[in-house]
């Protein structure tokens, strides 16, 4: 019997154990567990030279103590018709039933706590190690970069494998989003980090607003006094956030009786705090400038424009007319060059002025370009 | 020798056997002096003959960047303010704008003046002078003689003064609005109206020349209240120099037996303000003259300030026990916010002005939630509620400024824009052509008007000169 | 002067797409979402909806909204989209205005582009931007516009120059009198007048024997400014200063400018001083090393 539960662990043991590596790949650790993945566990550090020799070992025991020897059959059919009411071999079960469920477990544990931080301080374990002694190489294989790499593709198609067949199952499992009711007020949020151990696993965060409560107007107001800083005055809700506990619940838990106290409190009419004014001094109103409604242009607006351009016009044009329209420069110039007044000449005198008395002397050098 | 055992007494008996007796003839050998300003190796030196090598040629000089001193004469003491306070109101170069009025007593109600630019009466300018109207600050100086643009505010200040006044009534008023938007020139339109009314005009030019401690104070007897004689002396002065012709037709009717000055019946009000110039008897004769000013039938009073944030803060002086002294507990500007408050009654009518200032001035709280809801409820709207968490309201400020009326001052309207900028083209300052279109740009430019950006972008911008 | 056929305007509106852009295939599918009010939360159970606040831009909110339908792989579609802008281009080249095409699309037309003077860049004359950045002392600009400004005032109200014989100014010049009302002509003539035409390049070692050769050369008129603004500068730096307030320096700068069209300022005597060597040095452009010089470029 005790060779039946020795060859059960064994085989469990080499389930749980990783294929024979090549030797140039054995110092090659297994990869990081993932959280998620559909390869089976690999708990186990890679089999070492000392405990792949102490498996064969075994195995080779086994299969000396393979032939049944009839003698001992013998015995513990004679044992067996001693205890008449199997009490011996109920027992004999239950042992290997036990040895069994430990030795799974044993070999389902990992070997390594994955609950460490950015698993920081752990043998980074997609590292290649080129601890492999070049002398051992029995040129019957490939570099271990080139076993690198396959295990690369491998785990690409992997991948691959797992988007194209199993992803599209996840959809099954889809449940439709449901709008919360006027019955639940609270809002609660958490952060999950994809089964990673993260500090800020733990924090839970709650927003409401003071209207949604059953409360009446001056209760609310009290509530948002009580709210302080929590409270934004903009939009009108209420934020709060607890991971003083070491569980997302036990936090959760936290806020809503600190809602609840809350909501007591607000109810409570001895003192409705009618004399504190609201504080909004954490909250800064941002204004955002828009563009302005009346600056929109339309048709309306548009003949609004020309009318004005055509009254300035307007208006200039009769300022011209008129003469009173200023221009600086001219202003100056005609301050420092006063137009001549020229004293009345009688009328025959300017047409004698007018015209040269004599007719003016040919210039010597006339252009002699007609030739 | 006694000296020397007196000194051993003083020393201490452990220290005693280290002190040296003292030798009086060691006293006579010629030591140096233990302190002396000239120094004592150049003295002997000097008497070493020149047989020390001297180096010829260059001297090393270190610091090579040595300027040689400026041998023009350095400016007389006051000089340097004087550049900077100087005030000019007239330019030779300018053209001289025909065809302008000049201001009247009535043009200045009249809605139609709204929009044109008047000139000052020659008197009105000395007396604007006088009082200290004018800013070096305001480009009075382009222009060939101060003349002023007549707005809508102006016309609505006015009409708001002499109302009130007519009806022996006390106007308060605060003149605000953004910076460059034509408030203090307001005030001076104000001032102007005032002379040209006849009505006794007191103005203090700046409140921060009271209460930047840059003027002398002493407590005022039996209050805790303190005086600034040598600015009460000049006060008075300038309200002589002013008001000569109004105060000089009234006399003096109250028994003031307690001014150190002797204070007959037949003196005019222009005489008790002449009567003394010694600053130690300013305050109590200002006082008297206020109050005969406040008797039942005396010229209506216009009281007005610039800077009125400076004198609603904490003022830079201090009591006997070295505390900070309120602005409000300085007589004068007491005598202003009183006022201003409505705490004194005049009964020939008055007008009080308080002008605030943007560019320099103190960012006080107070003053500026007292004025908003001032305007608020000038409105007849709800006015905006204190801050509940802002520790530092001053509650006499608001004391102060509770009931006043607010005028809000902006920017100038397009057409009064457009007078203005043909104003400057006609005095040959502006060298473009005053139409709509470079109107409304400027307009546009300055931001709806402001006056003071406006000025900055026609004078500066000379591109199409 | 920008020409007329100029590309870039017309290039500015092609567009270089993969795909043509059509009309929108879907019909905008708006889900049925009571409007809520800020600060609350729509509920599932919320009975009460307010009516939507803005009327008509919200299609009715009974549509259906549509199963989702991939869109079918367009292919690579030809750039037929640049046709509108490669008329305007053939346009431009045409010597027509290529604006003309492009305003077809626009509800008020095309907007007049502002001219280059209109630009915020180039707003101000020339001499007056080019003194400004001169007096620029840690990069603060508004100061020292403040500051041109009020050296423009000072010129404005300061009395009309008295011309000296012994430094002609710029021929053409107006009549003194009409300067102070011209402030802008009466800094730029008196920059201009006091402006040295040549500088003078000392070339290191060129004479040979490692003597300095100093070469004139003719500059431009915004670098002969800049000279005659820095000599101005230099000695309006070692002025001492007779007043105080905002206007100390504007005074300065002003004084210094009346007395260089006066012919008073010292730096008439640096513009001799610098045109006396150049005159001097005049022979040196002919030296053989520089001649060399020249050719090896």
């Amino acid at each position: 019997m005790a060779s039946a539960v020795q060859s059960m662990r064994l085989c469990l043991r080499a389930a749980s154990r990783r294929a024979v590596t090549p030797a140039a790949v054995a110092s090659r650790p297994r990869l990081a567990m993932r959280s998620f993945s559909a390869t089976p566990f690999q708990c186990q550090p890679a089999a070492e030279k000392d405990d792949l020799s102490e498996i064969e070992n075994e195995i080779e025991e086994i299969d000396a103590s393979e032939e049944i020897d009839p003698a001992e059959l013998q015995r513990a059919l004679e044992l067996m018709q001693q205890d008449g009411d199997f009490k011996k071999a109920r027992q004999l079960q239950e042992r290997v039933i036990t040895s069994i469920g430990s030795n799974f477990t044993e070999a389902m544990r990992s070997s390594e706590r994955p609950n460490r931080f950015w698993m920081d301080g752990e043998p980074d374990s997609d590292l290649i190690h080129a601890e492999t002694n070049p002398d051992r190489f029995d040129e019957d294989d490939i570099l271990s970069l080139g076993h690198a790499k396959f295990e690369e593709f491998r785990e690409y198609r992997e991948y691959a494998r797992i988007a194209a067949w199993q992803m599209p199952l996840l959809s099954k499992l889809a449940t439709p989003f449901e709008a919360p009711t006027a019955k639940e007020p609270l809002r609660f949020r958490y952060t999950s980090y994809m089964g990673e151990f993260h500090p800020a696993e733990k924090k839970v965060v709650v927003e409401f607003s003071p209207r949604d409560l059953p409360l009446d107007e001056a209760q609310q107001q009290k509530l948002r006094k009580l709210l302080g800083s929590r409270w934004n005055p903009e939009t009108d809700i209420a934020k709060m956030s607890c991971e003083q506990f070491e569980h997302a619940a036990q936090n959760k838990r936290y806020l809503g009786d600190l809602v609840n106290k809350l909501v007591a409190q607000a109810k409570d009419p001895t003192d409705m705090f009618e004399d504190v004014p609201l504080d909004t001094r954490h909250h800064t109103f941002k204004v955002k400038p828009k563009f302005p409604k009346e600056w929109r242009m339309t048709e309306e607006r548009q003949r609004f424009l020309e009318d004005t351009r055509q009254k300035a016009l307007l208006l200039d044009q009769a300022k011209e007319e008129e003469g009173t329209l200023v221009n600086g420069a001219e202003k100056v110039n005609a301050f420092f060059n006063p137009p001549i007044t020229t004293p009345k000449i009688a009328d025959m005198a300017t047409a004698r002025l007018s015209q040269s008395l004599s007719k003016p002397p040919q210039r010597k050098h006339q252009p002699l370009m007609r030739r | 020798m006694a000296s020397t055992n007196c000194w051993r007494c003083l020393a201490r008996p452990s220290q005693r056997l280290l002190l040296a007796p003292v030798s009086v003839a060691a006293a006579s050998a010629p030591t140096s002096a233990t302190f002396s300003t000239s120094a004592q190796q150049l003295s002997s030196k000097a008497s070493s003959d020149g047989s020390k090598h001297i180096r010829s040629g260059k001297r090393l000089v270190l610091g090579r960047k040595k300027r040689n001193p400026d041998r023009t004469k350095p400016p007389q003491p006051g000089e340097r303010k004087a550049f900077r306070k100087r005030i000019q109101l007239s330019n030779d170069n300018a053209l001289k704008v025909p065809g302008l009025d000049v201001l009247s007593s009535e043009g200045v109600v009249n809605p139609e003046s709204v929009g044109k630019i008047f000139g000052l009466p020659v008197e009105v300018v000395d007396q604007l002078r006088a009082c200290e109207a004018f800013k070096s600050s305001q480009n009075w100086s382009l222009f060939r003689s101060p003349h002023t643009l007549v707005r809508k505010e102006t016309v609505d200040l006015a009409k708001q003064m002499t109302d009130a006044i007519e009806k022996k009534e006390t106007l308060r008023l605060v003149l605000t609005g953004n910076r460059g938007s034509g408030k203090s020139i307001l005030g001076l339109q104000a001032l102007a109206t005032g002379f040209l009314n006849k009505w006794v005009v007191i103005n203090i030019p700046e409140g921060q020349e009271l209460t930047t401690a840059s003027t002398e104070y002493a407590p005022t007897p039996n209050s805790e209240m303190f005086s600034q004689p040598v600015y009460t002396v000049k006060l008075m002065q300038a309200i002589h120099q002013t008001n000569h012709q109004v105060l000089s037709q009234h006399k003096v009717q109250l028994d003031h037996m307690q001014l150190p000055i002797s204070v007959t019946r037949n003196m005019t009000l222009a005489g008790l303000l002449n009567a003394t110039k010694e600053p130690d008897f300013a305050w109590p004769v200002f006082q008297a003259f206020w109050k005969e000013l406040l008797l039942p039938g005396r010229p209506p009073i216009l009281f007005s300030l610039d800077g009125l944030a400076h004198i609603m803060r904490i003022s830079e002086y201090r009591s006997p026990a070295f505390e900070l002294i309120h602005s409000h507990d300085l007589s004068l500007v007491r005598m202003f916010t009183d006022a201003l408050g409505g705490k004194t009654a005049f009964p020939n009518g008055a007008a009080i002005l308080g002008v605030t200032a943007k560019g320099n001035a103190p960012m006080i709280p107070s003053m500026e939630k007292a004025i908003a809801q001032a305007a608020a409820a000038q409105k007849g709207e709800e006015p905006p509620s204190r801050d509940p968490f802002f520790r530092k309201y001053d509650e006499r400020v608001f004391d102060t400024l509770r009931g006043v009326k607010v005028l809000d001052v902006r920017g100038v309207s397009k057409t009064e824009a457009r007078a203005l900028m043909e104003y400057w083209a006609a005095s040959g300052i502006l060298r473009s052509r005053i139409d709509e279109r470079s109107v409304s740009e400027k307009w546009t430019m300055s931001g709806n008007g402001v006056v003071a950006e406006m000025e900055r972008v026609v004078l500066h911008d000379l591109r199409e000169t | 002067m920008a020409s007329k056929i100029n590309p870039w305007r017309s290039l500015r509106c092609l567009a270089v797409r993969t795909r043509p852009s059509r009309a929108h295939q879907h019909v905008p599918t708006v889900t049925a979402r009571a409007v809520v009010p800020l600060g609350m939360r729509g509920f599932a159970d919320t009975i009460s909806t307010p009516p939507p606040t803005n009327d008509g831009d919200l299609p009715p909110s009974e549509i259906i909204p549509q199963p989702y339908e991939p869109r079918p792989i367009e292919p690579f579609a030809d750039n037929f989209m640049n046709e509108e802008a490669i008329a305007a281009l053939e346009q431009a080249a045409a010597g027509q205005d290529a604006l003309d095409l492009i305003a077809e699309g626009l509800k008020y037309g095309m907007p007049k582009p502002p001219s280059k003077q209109d630009q915020l860049q180039n707003r101000h004359h020339p001499v007056i931007h080019q003194i400004t950045r001169m007096l620029m002392r840690d990069g603060k600009l508004s100061k020292a516009e403040k500051h041109v400004s009020l050296i423009l005032n000072y010129l404005r109200t300061s009395p009309p120059p008295k011309i000296s014989p012994a430094r002609p100014l710029l021929p053409g010049a107006p009549p003194p009198e009409q300067l102070p009302l011209n402030p802008l002509l009466y800094l730029t003539l008196a920059i201009d007048s006091v402006a040295p035409i040549v500088r003078v390049r000392s070339l290191k070692g060129m004479a040979g024997g490692g003597s300095a050769l100093d070469v004139p050369e003719p500059i431009d008129a915004r670098a002969r400014r800049r000279q005659a603004i820095i000599w101005i500068l230099d000695i309006v730096n070692k002025k001492r200063s007779m007043g105080s307030g905002r206007k100390q320096f504007a005074a300065r700068f002003g004084q210094e400018i009346v007395s260089v069209v006066e012919g008073r300022s010292a730096a008439w005597d640096r513009r001799q001083l610098l045109h006396k060597t150049g005159t001097a040095s005049r022979a040196n452009l002919a030296h053989p090393a520089l001649v060399g010089f020249k050719r090896k470029f």
